[in-house]
């Protein structure tokens, strides 16, 4: 067991340095396509290592899960180049974006992205569109819980609203004009509430902890059940959700049994951030079928299945017709949130 | 009772850590960390990032052993970082950045490397082992108190680490308030996380991220000091160099470190707490501990001229900030620094979720990696030690063949940051900018402190504000916030009462404008 480990590491190593070394030079050798058939194109695989490039800071949201994806590639040898995750952090995702936006028809660059893959575009006013990418696929979407701190006295929804009606509630999330302060945004317009002060995070960890140590009165959060959970599963439980922004309750897992929101008199049940994968522009068809084969793999594999259900994620792979239309979708929704509350100046 | 269960759990973790594979992991990971700490740019946090892939293939047999090379890495750059800090003027790391003032100055104006390089490695190994006896008995206990470290609280440390620090340039408060101007002006480049919208970008997406403070220091102090030295040619710094080989400096480091012992511990102290807040960690402890130093100590004017308390408090404060910021990560889930953020990104990859049930469920795993931070940290020490007379003797190289080495160093280092010809640019016009402000006597280090804790200032001061409704008595709101803020005024207006009371006993001008001189160098 060890020398095998032993070996593969210093080969891993020696592997990374070459790569450091050659950076973005490489290219050359060309491997024939591995795989044909499956869909109505023949898939036609990366010629060159594959940068993934993740638009967060390493150990960020997004961070993870393209790690983890990558791992699974990794594992089951689904590419025949290697996948390289490459952080691009800054801008909220711009940075990232124009990254793989210079890469255009190389089908070598693939990126994760989550919803900022709307809000960054519309309120930078960026000279390309969410449309120029490649669209490949989604492979989960993560719920939204409605968060207090466990010494709240806030029950449901209904007592958040009332309280919220009352005064001006100080509500913390991850960035500004992203998808946390989007679903603050719709909460406030759909019962009606006052303007929620809101305090933008750098991140989902530092949002729970501001919400668990009652710092600068944040008195409510929108977490997704992974970032709450630590401090939810702690003893003494610090964070507590009151209800879920899906259509039904979670089956399993901790949170098993969590009342929705709906049912709670805050009809909100269609809000995600979407995990899914873009690719560089203009792809070929047979090279957006690759990527969308490789993902679909990655999504039905045990590793990833595990992975989801610890996150406490909601498996929903989809392509094609299917995914394009959740883009369109979620790109509508974003601009009229952005439109109504003015965020592109 | 708990606390004799504590040792139970520390003997476990001590077998886990020295099984023989695991020690292989704790040797890589350190060597690892040692090489990418003394190369800038490349620093610790992309290490752990870019080997978190080979980590996956390690935790399907032992998650332990891959939280050990990793943790391992970070200690390994903890120390290699100080080393072009100390030999060359260019900061391996962020945290070492605090080592230019005086750890650069001792190396080449004094001649003393060996007694620079030796001061920080056992700063930062009493720094680390305190820090980790304390992660050892009350890592729960703190990080719970961490969180209730808002943005009010956090302003006022800022506050407080300007406060030691603006003194710097004491003799030239103007000047000093000039260059900490300019700092906050450049620290406001980027995107802005309050508003959502880039700030002084003018269109270019390259630097939304901001203008990075290693490339900014790279090019102030290790070009800067370049281009100065090349005009102040036949004063070599050869002769002046001790002619110690061997271990002497390390046993001369000795008997000063036993003079400063109160001070690294107080300092270690204070980093490891910078630590524990979240999103913080090293630079700011760094920079806390170096300002308190000067503070304290008798020898004010030897500051930025290589005090050897100035390579020691914060070097101190550093590492123990480093081994703080894994608290918040392993009790609640909520990383301390960028680096540990990175390591809890590996634990959700390996199946492993951070928080307060880690203790319960993953109990080897905690204890194997507690005992490992301080087996790691001995290793790390052990191997610097050993390699001081051979480091050392670097300076011994005459200047001139020097200098096209750290040029070339400087500039990659400036590249691997980001793969960005950017970051170079950045460093090259910074390089101009630090001699012209040398000659014009500026004084660089409020520029820098300004440069790395100005956005973390204005965001802590803006969510505040917001919270608040814009009352900036929420500044002072908490007990703690008040007492800190309190604090930050007595440590600002200390200098200042002091300045007027000695200039009322004797005029000395004429020396203090000799040490602003010098300690701009």
């Amino acid at each position: 067991m060890r020398n095998p480990v032993g070996r593969s590491i210093s080969l891993a190593i020696a592997g990374l340095l070459v790569a450091t070394a050659c950076g973005g030079a490489g290219g050359g050798a060309t491997t024939a396509p591995t795989a044909s058939g499956g869909g109505a194109a023949a898939l036609v695989a990366p010629t060159k290592p594959v940068e993934f490039v993740i638009s967060t800071a390493p150990g960020g949201g997004s961070d993870i899960y393209a790690r983890k994806m990558q791992a699974v590639i990794d594992t089951l040898k689904l590419s025949p180049q290697p996948v390289t995750p490459v952080n691009k952090d800054g801008g909220s995702g711009a940075v990232a974006f124009q990254y793989v936006y210079d890469h255009k028809g190389d089908a070598s660059y693939i990126m994760i992205t989550l919803n900022s893959f709307f809000t960054t575009l519309i309120v930078q006013k960026l000279p390309f569109k969410g449309t120029d990418f490649t669209p490949i696929a989604n492979l989960a979407l993560d719920p939204f819980y409605l968060w207090v701190n466990e010494d709240s006295p806030w029950k449901t929804a209904q007592d958040f609203i009332t309280a919220a009606k009352a005064d001006t509630l100080v509500v913390a999330g991850t960035g500004s004009k992203q998808e946390d302060e989007a679903l603050f945004r719709r909460i406030q317009t759909i019962a009606g509430t006052k303007p929620f002060s809101y305090v933008p995070q750098s991140g989902g960890g530092t949002v729970a902890a501001a919400l668990a140590g009652h710092q600068a009165n944040v008195v409510a959060t929108v977490n997704n059940p992974s970032e709450g959970k630590s401090l939810y599963g702690g003893t003494p439980r610090k964070l507590r959700p009151l209800c879920t922004f899906e259509p039904a309750s979670p089956a399993t897992g901790p949170f098993a049994g969590l009342a929705t929101c709906t049912s709670q008199g805050l009809a909100i049940s269609d809000y995600y951030i979407m995990r899914a994968i873009m690719a560089a522009p203009g792809l070929s068809a047979g090279q957006q079928a690759f990527w969308v084969d490789v993902f679909k793999k990655v999504s039905d594999s045990a590793d990833w299945k595990q992975f989801v259900s610890d996150n406490n994620l909601n498996p929903d792979f989809r392509s094609g017709a299917d995914f394009q239309k959740m883009v369109n979708d979620y790109q509508k929704l974003h601009e009229d949130i952005a439109k109504q509350f003015n965020w592109v100046q | 009772m708990e606390f004799f269960n504590v040792f139970g759990d520390l003997a476990g973790g001590f077998a886990t850590a020295l099984q023989p594979f695991n020690i292989f992991m704790l040797f890589v990971g350190v060597m690892l960390g040692l090489v990418v700490g003394v190369l800038p740019g490349l620093g610790g946090t992309s290490a752990v990032a870019i080997l978190l892939p080979i980590t996956v293939i390690i935790a399907r047999s032992s998650p332990t052993s891959a939280v050990i090379l990793l943790a391992g890495v970070y200690w390994g750059a903890l120390f290699g970082g100080v080393v072009t800090s100390i030999l060359f003027n260019i900061p391996g790391e962020p945290w070492s950045v605090v080592l230019l003032f005086d750890g650069f100055p001792l190396a080449k104006r004094k001649g003393k490397p060996g007694v620079a390089l030796a001061s920080s490695f056992f700063a930062s190994f009493v720094g680390a082992f305190l820090a980790t006896v304390m992660f050892t008995f009350f890592a729960r206990a703190l990080a719970d108190f961490a969180l209730s470290f808002g943005p009010p609280e956090l302003f006022a440390v800022f506050i407080m680490s300007f406060a030691t620090l603006i003194g710097l340039g004491a003799e030239s408060p103007v000047k000093a308030v000039m260059m900490i101007s300019f700092g906050l002006l450049l620290a406001a480049v980027g995107f802005d996380g309050i508003t959502g919208q880039p700030r002084l970008t003018f269109g270019q997406i390259g630097i939304l991220s901001g203008i990075g403070f290693v490339p900014v220091t790279i090019g102030l102090f290790g070009i800067g000091e370049i281009l100065a030295s090349a005009e102040e040619s036949g004063i070599g710094f050869m002769e002046r160099l001790s002619a110690k080989v061997g271990f002497d400096d390390v046993i001369e480091t000795l008997g000063e470190l036993r003079k400063r012992i109160w001070l690294v511990i107080s300092t270690g102290i204070i980093g490891f707490w910078f630590g524990i807040l979240p999103g913080h960690g090293a630079t700011a402890g760094s920079f806390l501990g170096y300002g308190l130093a000067r503070q304290w100590s008798k020898n004010k004017e030897g500051f930025g001229k290589g005090e050897i308390s100035g390579i020691m408090a914060p070097q101190a404060a550093a590492d123990a900030a480093a081994v703080g910021s894994l608290v918040p990560m392993i009790a609640l889930g909520v990383p301390g620094s960028p680096t540990s953020a990175v390591i809890m990104a590996g634990l959700f990859i390996w199946g492993l979720t951070p928080g307060p049930l880690l203790f319960t469920e993953h109990h080897d795993f905690v204890w194997g990696l507690i005992a490992s931070i301080y087996l790691g940290h001995l290793l790390t020490f052990i191997i610097c030690l050993l390699a001081v007379p051979l480091l050392a003797s670097i300076m011994r190289i005459p200047y001139a063949i020097l200098t096209p080495f750290i040029v070339l160093i400087s500039v990659i280092g400036a590249y691997s940051l980001n793969n960005s010809m950017l970051d170079v640019f950045i460093t090259i016009v910074f390089g101009l900018i630090g001699y012209w402000l040398r000659k014009m006597k500026y004084p660089l280090a409020p520029l820098v402190v300004a440069v790395v804790l100005g956005d973390s200032t204005e965001r802590t001061l803006r969510q505040s504000l917001i919270a608040s409704g814009g009352n900036p008595g929420i500044l002072v709101g908490s007990p703690i916030a008040a007492t800190l803020m309190a604090l930050a005024i007595i440590l600002l207006l200390l200098p200042l009462i002091r300045t007027i009371r000695s200039r009322g006993r004797h005029t000395d001008a004429g020396i203090d404008k000799d040490t602003v001189a010098t300690a701009i160098d």
